[in-house]
């Protein structure tokens, strides 16, 4: 009986400390991404705006970050693929203004059905990281009442520059979402379902706890500069292993044994 | 032994003068693309758009079959529309050209990088005299198959035309210069007032910003983008193809240098006003 608690305790640490680290990651970086895109949005002269990734292997499109008087609806709105210009500018890599969606023939607007917004104008831009296009960066008429003016070659160039940055805070993030699946799995596996619930909630409230404490921010906000050296190439990521290969050599030699708020 | 002073200017005068023969009158007036093979390779093409009726003689689509990338008649349309946005471009400079559809995108077909290199080695398989490649990758791995498919459709007389990248990156086919016509958008209504820079890895400039074109379902839509300035210079070459059937890539784009200066020319002419 006794082999089995130990052998869970260490399975439940295993499991929350990874599913802590994994949570703290994609918020940061999901305001980030909002508030570039309000600058972004700024610039270009529109104020509802939108960044949206892929949905799926298949080529759908789902929002990411939405900015505007539709955010909560269009959040869950889901572009089928190859759909909307949103979807004709995944797929073709090339960025795309349309004048006035409004004035003659088909327009995919299941977005606008969902949403009540009526799209007269807009601009749409792939967000690509290094050789991938991982998003598409849309813009949605003017301020103030139609008709509006359609975007410029300028505002295209402008968007294009901006998504350069918004595309690598992107990419970080779906990373990072692609770290909570799995972890959330880890978790799942970990958690016998037939345990009480009581105990499960303990450890929620413990995890709690431990988020807020300043070291633990203070550790994840090294994490995420280790991971933004180790992005800019083979020899920093390099670096970066060799550091932290070194301080493991440098904290087994000092024989730690406690590693602080990470004890039960 | 060199020729004297003398030979060389008589021997300039009995040759034809090649600058002076390029005109729109000699090149394309009067011609609508009848006979040239246009092909699209893109996100298909909506063949009962009222505008494009008739001007569609195959429609291909890639499909996967065995791990390789096949192709099958296709009758699935354009859902995305940037196929028909194009062919309608096309068909507007170019009304009688032979639309051939090769459909690399789009719901069926999720636009993989394979798919795209596939499509235009259908289209040169196919002779197309014309291959419009308003689509581009920023993989460098495609750079070498691109790179060879290119060299294999200059060798077949097969003229390719790229849009370039809209962003601030290479994209691939657009940058493989020597091997195809490159274009860039720039505002302006006349497709025929294109222009050249001779010296960028994208050479040629043609209106592409609002552009009024076909849409599926019937309809019509006003866009931006290299793009659609691409399809623009794929009809004008449909148009000299018409009238001189036989030129070579490398010809071709020695006429679009040629009646760019001129148009060059003529916009300085025009902005200083006359002597």
């Amino acid at each position: 009986m006794a082999k089995n608690n130990d052998s869970f305790e260490a399975r439940l640490k295993a499991a929350v400390s990874a599913v802590d680290v994994a949570n703290s990651l994609t918020a940061p970086l999901a305001n980030s991404i909002e508030n570039l895109l309000r600058i972004t949005a700024r610039a270009v002269g529109s104020d509802q705006a939108s960044v949206l990734v892929r949905d799926g292997n298949q080529g759908g499109l789902r929002f990411l970050v939405a900015l505007g008087d539709v955010q909560e609806k269009l959040m869950q709105v889901r572009i089928p693929p190859g759909k909307g210009i949103a979807g004709l500018v995944f797929s073709t890599g090339q960025p795309i203004a349309v004048a006035d969606v409004s004035k003659e023939g088909s327009f995919w607007s299941d977005a606008d059905k969902h949403t009540g917004f009526k799209t007269v104008t807009l601009l749409a831009t792939p967000l690509r990281a290094g050789e991938e296009i991982v998003g598409v960066l849309e813009f949605v008429n003017r301020p103030g009442h139609p008709p509006y003016e359609p975007f410029s070659p300028e505002e295209m160039d402008m968007a294009a520059y901006f998504a350069d940055a918004i595309a690598i805070l992107v990419d970080a993030h779906e990373t990072a979402g692609l770290l909570e699946n799995f972890f959330q799995r880890s978790l799942d596996t970990a958690f016998d379902p037939d345990r009480d619930r009581d105990g499960r909630d303990d450890v929620r409230q413990w995890l709690e706890d431990v988020r807020s404490a300043p070291e633990h921010r203070d550790l994840l906000q090294l994490a995420i500069s280790l991971r933004d050296i180790a992005s800019r190439g083979d020899a920093e990521r390099q670096l970066c292993q060799d550091i932290l290969d070194a301080l493991v050599r440098w904290t087994e030699k000092r024989s730690i044994t406690d590693v602080g708020y990470f004890s039960l | 032994m060199a020729k004297s002073d003398a030979a060389v200017e008589a021997a300039e005068e009995a040759a034809p003068d090649l600058w002076a023969a390029i005109t729109p009158e000699t090149i394309w007036t009067g011609r609508t693309g009848r006979g040239v093979k246009v092909a699209i390779v893109d996100s298909g093409i909506d063949t009962n758009h009222p505008a494009l009726k008739g001007k569609v003689k195959e429609s291909v689509e890639a499909v996967i079959e065995n791990g390789r990338v096949t192709f099958k008649p296709s009758t699935s349309g354009d859902a995305a529309g940037h196929g028909t946005a194009c062919a309608g471009i096309i068909t507007e400079i170019a009304p009688d050209a032979e639309l051939y559809s090769i459909k690399v995108l789009g719901a069926n077909a999720s636009g993989s990088g394979e798919m795209f290199v596939a499509g235009l080695d259908y289209a040169v398989r196919q002779r197309m005299h014309v291959i419009n490649l308003s689509l581009g990758t920023t993989k460098p791995d495609y750079y070498k198959p691109l790179g060879d498919l290119l060299h294999r459709a200059y060798h077949a007389g097969c003229i390719v035309v790229a849009a370039a990248n809209n962003l601030p990156q290479p994209s691939y086919p657009s940058i493989l210069t020597s091997s195809l016509v490159s274009v860039v958008k720039r505002e302006g209504g006349d497709p025929f007032n294109f222009g050249y820079r001779y010296g960028n890895v994208i050479e040629l400039v043609a209106p592409g910003v609002q552009v009024r074109t076909t849409w599926p379902g019937g309809g019509y839509r006003q866009l931006t983008g290299n793009s659609f300035a691409c399809p623009c210079i794929a009809g004008i070459i449909a148009l000299i193809k018409e009238a001189y059937p036989d030129l070579t890539p490398f010809q071709i784009k020695t006429i679009l240098y040629a009646i760019a200066q001129r148009n060059q020319l003529k916009i300085e002419q025009e902005v200083e006003g006359p002597a």
